[in-house]
């Protein structure tokens, strides 16, 4: 087991002069596995905890003055309700509002904003839902900033995020009513 | 064998000296996912925490090089606040009054993804009131193509 192990003698074969005086050498032979375990299990123990995936962050800003109106053509406002259950309305102007899968939402986006440069996207949110919606929209949104300014580095999309008036909840509750029997 | 020992070693002294370890959190938190790959600094950020059950919490650390008895030492301050989203801005104040160069410090959200956007709405709010225009939230990377 773990110990000093002493090899025996010395090589045999060789003469030591006379002049010099024989040095008597011990060859020490440590057994170093144990050390070798310690440093392993405490390897995998750094390996195991370390963290190495940084937190990855995502940028917000908002308007500096609150109070302050931007005046915008209603063909122009692309609406986003999201109700209290995560499901998502969109409409144009002062067009009904219909149910909206997020699967295609990257590709409607782009190409809306495409057709219409000037597209300002409002984000309206039931103070019940969840935020992670919030992120998913705002991201997407960001995705599609990135992707077309590679062709129009001026580009910047609009976009305000707010909750959901007693208006928009009154008007979802009717459409979902209306939606149901189908 | 010596080799692999030699290398194991080496490991491990990477390991041991590039490992931090998370400070401690109230409740875990679930981060919500987004594309966006920014990275923020180590230190000098306040950290505000939404757990899920929407209960708030402002956190700031800094690790500073300070003279101590004349030898330089790495301290870390961390100051640790609860809050509601009525006086957040009075803690945020609080801290950024006590602490050298708080006005210019990062302010990070970190929020649980099941938080509902409601209390995000009144913190925003918030933060706006008191001049706050940007801000980051920590995200998760999202991996997909696109």
């Amino acid at each position: 087991m773990a110990g000093v192990d002493i090899a025996s003698g010395r090589p045999p074969g060789k003469k030591t002069s006379a002049l010099r005086r024989p040095k008597r050498r011990v060859g020490i032979r440590i057994d170093m596995t144990p050390m070798v375990d310690i440093a392993f299990l405490l390897l995998i123990f750094y390996m195991v905890t370390t963290i190495f995936m940084q937190p990855q962050a995502m940028e917000i800003s908002l308007p500096p003055d609150k109070e302050k109106s931007v005046p915008i053509k209603e063909s122009n406002l692309l609406t986003f309700r999201v109700d209290e259950d995560g499901t998502v309305y969109k409409n144009f102007g002062k067009e009904k509002p219909e149910v909206f899968g997020l699967d295609s939402l990257r590709a409607y986006l782009k190409r809306e904003n495409e057709e219409k440069p000037k597209l300002v996207t409002f984000i309206k949110i039931h103070k019940d839902a969840k935020y992670s919606i919030m992120v998913e929209l705002i991201d997407e949104m960001q995705v599609v900033e990135k992707l077309l300014q590679q062709r129009d580095p001026g580009f910047s999309y609009r976009f305000a995020v707010a909750p959901l008036s007693e208006q928009d909840i009154k008007d979802l509750q009717a459409i979902k009513t209306t939606n149901k029997p189908s | 064998m010596t080799p692999m020992v030699d290398v194991a070693f080496l490991l491990l002294i990477f390991y041991m000296t590039t490992t931090q370890f998370k400070p401690p959190e109230k409740k875990e938190i679930k981060l919500p996912s987004s594309h966006s790959e920014i990275k923020l600094p180590e230190s000098d950020l306040l950290n505000i925490t939404i757990t899920a059950d929407d209960s708030i919490f402002v956190d700031y650390t800094s690790k500073r090089e300070q003279v101590i008895d004349g030898k330089k030492q790495n301290t870390m301050d961390r100051i640790y606040h609860e809050a509601t989203t009525q006086n957040i801005a009075q803690v945020i104040n609080t801290i950024r009054v006590t602490v050298p160069g708080g006005y210019s410090m990062k302010l990070v959200i970190k929020a649980d993804k099941n938080v509902k956007y409601g209390t995000m709405a009144d913190l925003m709010d918030a933060l706006q009131a008191m001049k706050i225009n940007r801000f980051h939230l920590i995200t998760e990377l999202k991996l997909d193509q696109g």
